[in-house]
């Protein structure tokens, strides 16, 4: 049985109606996306805005506790899109465009692990050309090492 | 913490110390003192200390029998028990002490004092005089004593155990009368007095003092019983209002000029945007569960939404007549 525009809107819970009463829904009035003055018409609920007269900061009219909770019943109904702006992300939202720290996504690990790549080339490399730095230390290891090649199995 | 309290903390509390340090203590203590006057004994920390008779075993009166020094098989009479040191003096047991002439009391002539000399309580054995058939007097000592029964004692005032010799208990060695009789002072009431009872309560069902009797004992007119506050403790009662500040009757008076705040109803046209909205998303949903959920959910009312629903009626109310006008 599907729902009509009227039926569904019977529906409403009496928070959101008050709330939209109070803050009508999105594209019927514009809501701030930062903190504003408290006279601007567009000033949005969830955040602090100031007291051009005073100068001093208001705190929003809804705690982030308030406004989560508007959220998540409005969420629920499938009129969270017609609420001002919040502050807070939520659901799939939240993990899809979280800010990770530095940390999490580049670990730093220990010194050791940072340079062990570079360390295990420096090896091989020493490793490949250990005849030659022999030689330059001791130059009578070169007649070992035409022992070495003369002895060396051949095919025949 | 107070500065006694503090103090009381860096003294040398003897009864702390365990039985070695309170021996290197009183040695060195004794180095100062002459050796007349040198503590002998070790002290009796305060939770071992005996300070009833009948935990110690003998009362002042009783006769001892010496079983160990110098005065080993004397008896004699005991007439004092300090728990301190848990030892005894006894009547005819003293010994010679050097006393310097500052010290000395009138008619004293010689540097020697007789002095009561303390023994130790595991020195000294319950003794006890009694006549044969013969009429020769003889003396029992009991090595240890048992206590069996209880009578009340009108001498001490008090309930006491009844004393026999250990494997002899027939033999009952009797408490001694107390050391000294209370006599009446200037203060004193007398016996008879104190324990007269002019008046005693037979039945709780009937009150003790007649009931046309209380007016005259209490005050009917008293004003902490009376329930109507007069003017002037009302006013005494009640704070004063606080006066407002200047700043607050600006703000009072700004306000009142303000107009009264209109609210709206949602338009047509927004009831229309949310109930499509909520038509869509309730549509798709097919678990009954979330379902009776959200049908929950919509059914809750809350006292914000009457009030404002109640102002949304005023307001239109307002608007009719103005226009009417």
């Amino acid at each position: 049985m599907s729902l009509t525009a009227k039926e569904a809107f019977s529906k409403l819970p009496q928070k959101l109606h008050t709330f939209f009463i109070k803050y009508p829904p999105r594209p019927f009035a514009s809501y701030a996306e930062k903190p504003s003055t408290i006279n601007d018409p567009a000033m949005n609920p969830f955040l602090p805005n100031k007291n051009p007269e005073t100068g001093r900061w208001q705190g929003s009219k809804y705690s982030l506790r308030r406004s989560a909770d508007l959220f998540k019943l409005a969420y629920k109904f499938g009129v969270h899109d017609l609420l001002p702006p919040l502050p807070k992300k939520f659901y799939d939202d939240k993990y899809d465009n979280k800010n990770w720290m530095r940390g999490v996504l580049n670990h730093k690990m220990h010194k050791w692990e940072r340079n062990l790549e570079d360390k295990i080339q420096a090896k091989k490399e020493a490793i490949a050309n250990m005849d030659k730095t022999i030689v330059e230390a001791r130059p009578s290891y070169k007649k070992q090492l035409h022992k070495r090649q003369s002895r060396k199995r051949t095919w025949w | 913490m107070s500065a006694n309290g503090i103090k009381r903390r860096l003294q040398k509390d003897f009864s702390r110390l365990n039985k070695a340090l309170r021996a290197q203590e009183t040695k060195s203590n004794n180095r100062m003192v002459l050796p007349y006057f040198e503590q002998d004994y070790d002290l009796v920390p305060k939770h071992e200390q005996k300070l009833d008779f009948t935990q110690v075993g003998l009362a002042e009166g009783d006769l001892v029998y010496i079983t160990k020094g110098e005065h080993k098989g004397k008896i004699s009479t005991l007439f004092r028990y300090t728990p301190e040191f848990d030892t005894v003096y006894l009547s005819d047991v003293s010994e010679k002490k050097v006393v310097p002439p500052t010290q000395w009391f009138e008619q004293q002539e010689s540097h020697l004092i007789d002095y009561p000399q303390q023994i130790p309580r595991d020195h000294v054995r319950l003794a006890a005089k009694d006549i044969d058939s013969a009429g020769k007097t003889y003396y029992i000592v009991a090595d240890a004593v048992v206590y069996k029964d209880k009578y009340y004692d009108d001498r001490y005032k008090q309930w006491l155990p009844k004393r026999f010799v250990k494997h002899h208990e027939s033999i009952e060695v009797p408490w001694p009368g107390p050391p000294t009789d209370p006599k009446d002072g200037e203060l004193s009431t007398d016996e008879q007095v104190a324990l007269e009872k002019t008046y005693e309560v037979q039945s709780i069902a009937i009150p003790p003092v007649p009931i046309g009797a209380l007016d005259q004992l209490r005050n009917p007119h008293s004003k902490f019983k009376s329930k109507i506050l007069t003017e002037l403790d009302a006013r005494r009662l009640t704070a004063p209002e606080m006066p407002l500040s200047k700043e607050q009757k600006i703000y009072l008076a700004k306000k009142a000029q303000q107009p009264p705040t209109s609210v709206k109803d949602l338009t047509e046209e927004m009831k229309q945007l949310i109930g499509e909205k909520m038509a869509q998303h309730l549509n798709q949903i097919e678990n009954p569960y979330m379902k009776i959920h959200l049908d929950a959910l919509s059914k809750n009312t809350t006292p914000e939404f009457e009030k404002t629903m109640k102002l949304i009626r005023e307001t239109q109310e307002l608007n009719k007549a103005e226009e009417q006008k």
